[in-house]
């Protein structure tokens, strides 16, 4: 555990929700009712993982899966696949993170990258496995890409802005 | 005190843990469920949207407007070249607007004279869009009227033009239209004036494809496409577009709706065609009503000219 005051967790999950929400309303406004070649990065998915390889008390996992899922339900997708494999990616992430040696940034972005395409890949798979194919593999793969190159200005505007930052670990885990 | 939390973290893991097994649990079941039981799952979305939406439409409409503004900006800078090409397109619709005009009172006069009953579904409910589907994967938007409205499920959407979509997902004062552009779209159409039937499927792309044309000789591109109110989906003859080639010489159709700027649309209320399942009861009327003999006399005139 941190020795974070519980104030300040309580005020950066509010700010979390209040995130996620002005995020799904971008999302939600009606300007592009045609079909989009270049689709938006899922930012709310980014500043998740962000988070929570940061201070993984500000982004506990019941409210990442109360978030996700409400996403899931607003921008009409399949309820619970989504959100699911994120969060199973998330917390695998987050245990490779904890017990790896390697604290640079880089060694990061390479672990969330790998996360993002695995959630793309399986997401898929398994639509295309249970017939609703809603998605296509191009659009896809395009957002994944888009999500990946963006994670980094994401992990600024968190330090900078939201003063979110890195903790550092010891071997047995326990932040200094 | 660090050993006394640590203790405290150690006690509460497990509990944790278990917590978000659990929850990981009922994501994956409700996607099964969703997969199984598909309409009570999406009437739960329809209600979680009704319930979220309408309450922040303080923030997105102005979020909304200034966007748009800033997109009105850039467009400025061509304002006199549109200028010029409005007026030239003005010249043209004052022409159209004349005929038209006749046109009007002529059908208004011959439809008094045949005393016709308008068809129901010419009524319609506006309403306007408030959010659009916020994925690159879904193409539907949604709108401020509901079941409070009378709206039902598979009714047309269309906007001043043309055919827009259908309702797909009703709450009690929003609804979703799912646009014609939208993967899980599927209509059948006419092309018209061959009056091939064929079925257009979205594909999330600009111009859905034409698909199942009986014979693809009789049709050009160029050609109307109105919907033939197949299988009860949609009124039939709603104009949906015109057929065109793409490069690769597949049949697609250039939707006449204008889906760049889709603010309001008007949902035509649609009760079905009313099924007539009695027989003629004239024809039946000479065993079941002995009583009456005045009326089996016409009756068996008619029965005699229809074995004729």
């Amino acid at each position: 555990m941190s020795n974070i005051p519980s104030e300040r967790i309580w005020i950066y999950r509010s700010i979390f929700i209040a995130v996620a929400i002005f995020l799904m309303l971008v999302n939600l406004m009606p300007l592009q009712t045609t079909p989009q070649s270049w689709p938006w990065p899922n930012i709310l998915l980014l500043l998740i993982f962000c988070w929570s390889l940061r201070e993984p008390n500000f982004v506990p996992i019941p409210l990442i899966i109360a978030v996700l899922l409400f996403q899931d339900f607003l921008l009409h997708r399949p309820p619970g696949l989504f959100s699911g494999i994120s969060v199973i990616i998330l917390i695998w992430i987050k245990a490779i993170t904890a017990s790896s040696d390697d604290k640079s940034f880089l060694a990061e972005w390479v672990r969330v990258s790998l996360a993002f395409v695995a959630i793309t890949l399986v997401y898929h798979l398994i639509l295309s496995i249970s017939f609703v194919n809603t998605t296509e593999l191009r659009i896809i793969l395009i957002q994944t890409i888009f999500n990946i190159s963006i994670y980094p200005f994401i992990v600024l505007v968190s330090h900078y802005i939201f003063r979110v930052k890195r903790p550092y670990f010891t071997r047995s885990g326990r932040v200094i | 005190m660090n050993n006394d939390r640590q203790t405290q973290t150690d006690y509460f893991a497990p509990l944790r843990r278990l917590i978000t097994v659990f929850l990981i649990l009922v994501l994956f079941g409700l996607f099964v469920v969703w997969r199984i039981d598909n309409p009570r799952v999406e009437k739960l979305r329809a209600l979680v949207i009704d319930t979220f939406v309408p309450n922040f439409e303080w923030i997105l409409r102005p979020m909304t407007s200034v966007v748009k503004l800033a997109q009105d900006y850039q467009s400025y800078e061509k304002l006199l070249e549109q200028n010029k090409e409005l007026r030239r397109e003005l010249q043209q619709m004052k022409s159209w607007k004349e005929a038209a005009l006749q046109l009007e009172q002529e059908n208004a006069r011959l439809l008094d004279l045949n005393k016709l009953r308008l068809d129901s579904k010419l009524t319609h409910v506006s309403g306007i869009v408030i959010a659009d589907s916020g994925s690159p994967f879904r193409q539907s938007v949604l709108l401020n009227i509901g079941s409070r409205d009378g709206i039902q499920d598979g009714w047309a959407a269309m906007d001043g033009l043309g055919l827009v979509g259908r309702i797909s997902g009703v709450g009690s004062s929003t609804s979703r239209v799912i646009l014609l552009t939208d993967n899980a779209s599927q209509i059948p159409v006419i092309l018209q004036p061959s009056g091939q039937r064929a079925i257009l499927m979205g594909d999330n792309s600009f111009a859905p494809p034409v698909e199942f044309i009986e014979n693809v000789d009789l049709v050009r591109p160029g050609d109307r496409i109105v919907t033939s109110g197949g299988e009860g989906v949609l009124p039939a003859g709603l104009l949906v577009g015109a057929l065109a080639m793409d490069p690769n010489g597949r049949l697609r159709a250039r939707l006449a709706a204008d889906y760049e700027r889709l603010e309001f649309l008007k949902v035509l209320r649609d009760y079905g065609t009313e099924k007539i399942e009695s027989f003629g009861s004239l024809l039946k009327s000479k065993e079941m009503s002995p009583k009456v003999s005045i009326a089996t006399e016409p009756a068996e005139t008619l029965n005699e000219a229809s074995d004729e």
